[in-house]
């Protein structure tokens, strides 16, 4: 074949800076075996810095998520030496239970945005989130300065609208109460119930695009908790009577095409439970549905005229302890808004004090 | 503004930051690299040697205009830039065309990688001091295009038969990349067979697009893929042969990724120049361009500090010709290869590219009579290598963990590959005529 040489010469050379690294177990910055396949089980928790945004009081919110590695395995780390963040006084709000989520397109496995602190203007340092899982512990940090000596703002998140109009929308346990983005909204009472007995959780949600306003979606996820125990969530959304057929939208721009070409493609979290919603096309009008949730199911909640999205689920508990339930809204309805482009959700949090 | 506010702005323009820095900056990293022998020839002067490499190698972006930082066009523009220039050519990372010269098939359609032959002249001299020489030795000046014109327009000899433009979007001074999706009619009233494509953001968008995928779109599904633009690509040629197919009565999907560069810019479009073949061309083959993933799975992690490989293995159902190589990352991808592992188990490589920078996303075309083939039963063969570490000049913070991810802070792993999807005959005659040719003949 002409003038094809095998690689054993340059490619190696320039590459033994990388390869030829010592070897150490369950140092992940220096792997092992870096073309075997992964474990599908028993894999850690990586903690990821997300990013940060301008707040307009001159503060800076800083967001976090996680890529929980395994396949299947819900791993959870109690608040705690194997679950804190540094300086103290942001710690306690980062999630304890960390669910396998898989996104489409280039959303991949991890879940972005969970929590998020805010800083003061003159904020000058780092704050690490560590986390331990098993044996193995690692840390990341959340940062207003990017340090290589080219890209200073690489971490910079928008709070501006997208550019086809999306933008994160309003949260809030009532219409006066509301927020938006990762740092979201926590409800103002702690719910209180036993095993067994359901609470009633209704959440107010209001697509704030900068274009004709829009259904959103509704995730439920148990956030801390004790280790083991299990929410069963089941959504009270009625959907919304099916649109005339002349009235149905047409299809999307993108479509599985783009997203099966490399797109960016929308929520599917849970290995697929939410076929039907996300991509990056137009909103489908699939509402609902009603009854139980599988882990991290998507419902969709319609909008109703110039009234706010409403989304109630109930929650029941099998196991006493104290509880955060993550009600994340998201606008993965909309073809600029998706889980790997880092746009656009908000987050609201639940309080939940369950007794034997 | 205060100084976390400044600082983001002025870093924030991550491929306006990168270019500069690539051009430009930090010479002295790589300084102790430069192990090259100085130059012997004493008689080596801009006006007699150096400003005609120049034009011919330089000055189609370092001109006025452009989007070289600086104009290289006179010896008082080119003196300041002597170091870094040397620098820059001796590491072969100007002109930017990151594929190895010694790995790999060499013989490619657009290749603007300066010849050893020219390199040493500019050490030389750069060494002895960056002589003038005698002002009667100088080349006339090149004629060059608007900067504005598409580039493949002097391969052609001719302007691109259809122009598809993206509908204008301003993009903002500051926020996170924005990915702008419109839908455009091609005009197309009958099936035709594309020669050459070429992706052009407007002159003042060229910082802030990313990248620009596009996508045919034909009344009830999908039209296949037209192209892929990332920052730094001219263009697509496809083999007298084979056919990509531009539909008829097909509408183009854009996905267009920008990225705010501190400066807004107004109604910023992308136009896609596509040259065809004559209508009567139908071509024996149907080539496509695809993402081909390396990651695999549920995705990849590059621990802080860390460096990763991956790896993804592609087969195919028919005999293919592989016609280009372009490999895809952001900030951490240091490195891609490409081989091809036989059925029988012997490995090939093609193309490596071991200094890959996300500014220059090149489609390595290969030559037609050296494109390598695979039959059915041979696998494609990717690696990928990042580097999380400091030692990445590109890498942004290596304290970060890194995953995949749409945005410029996270990475991806993949290549655009352009395949002509044969049959078997069509195999066996394109091994038949190379080995002819590879055969020395007697009289």
């Amino acid at each position: 074949m002409t003038r094809i040489r095998l690689a054993l010469g340059g490619a190696t050379v320039a590459l033994i800076g990388l390869s030829a690294l010592p070897l150490q177990a369950q140092d992940w910055t220096q792997r092992e075996f870096p073309l075997a396949p992964s474990n599908s089980s028993g894999n850690f928790v990586a903690p990821y810095f997300d990013g940060w945004y301008l707040n307009e009081d001159g503060s800076y919110t800083m967001v976090f998520g996680f890529m929980n590695r395994n396949a299947d395995d819900l791993v959870e780390i109690p608040l705690g030496p194997n679950n804190f963040i540094e300086p103290a006084i942001y710690d306690g709000v980062q999630p304890t239970s960390f669910p396998v989520v898989s996104y489409g397109g280039f959303g991949g496995p991890r879940e972005r945005g969970v929590f998020a602190v805010v800083v003061p203007a003159d904020f000058t340092g780092d704050v690490w989130w560590h986390l331990t899982t098993g044996d193995y512990s690692t840390k990341v940090p959340g940062r207003l300065y990017s340090p290589g000596p080219v890209i200073k703002g690489a971490y910079e998140l928008s709070t501006t609208p997208m550019a086809e109009g999306s933008m994160r929308p309003l949260v809030g346990f009532s219409p006066d109460n509301t927020s938006w983005g990762p740092l979201g909204v926590w409800a103002p009472e702690t719910y209180r119930t036993s095993v067994g007995e359901p609470i009633a959780v209704t959440v107010w949600a209001y697509d704030r695009g900068d274009r004709e306003l829009r259904d959103v979606n509704m995730t439920l996820w148990k956030y801390q908790g004790p280790v083991g125990g299990q929410i069963s969530f089941v959504s009270m959304v009625e959907p919304p009577p099916p649109p005339p057929p002349a009235e149905a939208e047409p299809s999307p721009a993108g479509g599985a095409d783009a997203a099966a070409a490399g797109g960016r493609g929308g929520a599917a979290p849970g290995g697929g439970a939410a076929a039907g919603f996300g991509g990056r096309g137009g909103a489908q009008n699939l509402g609902g549905p009603v009854g139980p949730l599988t882990p991290q199911q998507p419902v969709r909640i319609p909008l109703q005229g110039t009234a706010p999205n409403q989304g109630k689920f109930s929650a029941a508990f099998d196991m006493p302890g104290e509880y955060v339930i993550r009600v994340r809204i998201d606008n993965f309805t909309s073809g600029d808004s998706s889980a790997g482009n880092q746009c656009c959700w908000s987050n609201a949090y639940v309080r939940v004090v369950v007794t034997e | 503004m205060n100084d976390h506010r400044l600082s983001a702005l002025l870093g924030r323009g991550l491929w306006a930051g990168l270019v500069a820095f690539a051009l430009v900056g930090l010479p002295v990293l790589q300084q102790e690299a430069l192990a090259l022998d100085p130059g012997d020839d004493e008689d080596v002067t801009f006006t007699a040697d150096i400003a005609l490499i120049l034009q011919e190698n330089c000055q189609v972006c370092h001109q006025p205009g452009s989007i070289g930082p600086m104009a290289l066009m006179t010896y008082e523009q080119v003196r300041p830039w002597g170091a870094v220039i040397k620098e820059r050519v001796v590491h072969r990372d100007m002109p930017p065309y990151q594929y190895d010269t010694d790995v790999g098939i060499q013989e490619l359609k657009y290749d603007p990688r300066m010849s050893e032959e020219e390199i040493q002249t500019i050490v030389a001299w750069v060494d002895n001091g960056m002589p003038m020489g005698d002002p009667a030795e100088m080349p006339p000046p090149v004629e060059w295009p608007d900067p504005a014109q598409f580039r493949l327009i002097e391969r052609f000899g001719r302007a691109p038969d259809l122009i598809v433009r993206s509908t204008p979007y301003t993009v903002p001074a500051i926020g996170q990349d924005r990915w702008w999706q419109p839908v455009v009619e091609t005009g197309l009233t009958e099936d035709r067979c594309i020669m050459a494509i070429e992706t052009k953001p407007s002159v003042e968008g060229r910082m802030v697009t990313h990248h620009a995928n596009s996508s045919f779109r034909v009344e009830g599904g999908a039209g296949g893929r037209l192209s892929e633009y990332a920052i730094g690509k001219i263009g697509e040629i496809i083999p007298e042969g084979a056919c990509r197919t531009a539909p008829a009565n097909s509408r183009v999907g854009w996905d267009i990724h920008y990225w705010p560069n501190g400066v807004e810019i107004v109604d910023a479009t992308v136009e896609i120049g596509i040259w065809l073949y004559p209508e009567d061309y139908e071509g024996t083959y149907r080539q496509t361009l695809s993402l081909y993933g390396l990651q695999g799975g549920r995705g990849f992690d590059i621990a802080p500090h860390g460096t990763l490989m991956t790896q993804g293995f592609h087969g195919f159902d028919t005999p293919v010709r592989i016609d280009s190589f372009q490999p895809h990352g952001h900030t951490r991808l240091v490195a891609m290869s490409m081989q091809i592992l036989r059925a029988n188990g012997r490995l090939e490589m093609v193309s490596m590219v071991s200094n890959w920078s996300a500014l220059w996303h090149h489609s390595h075309i290969y030559q037609d009579h050296v494109a390598p083939l695979l039959d059915v039963g041979d696998k494609l063969l990717l690696t990928g290598w990042y580097d999380n570490t400091a030692n990445n000049r590109y890498n942004p913070d290596p304290d970060q963990w890194v995953g995949i991810g749409d945005r410029t802070a996270d990475e991806m792993s993949h290549s655009w590959i352009a395949v002509t999807h044969l049959d078997q005959e069509g195999y066996e005659k394109i091994l038949a005529e190379r080995q002819a040719q590879a055969t020395p003949t007697t009289d």
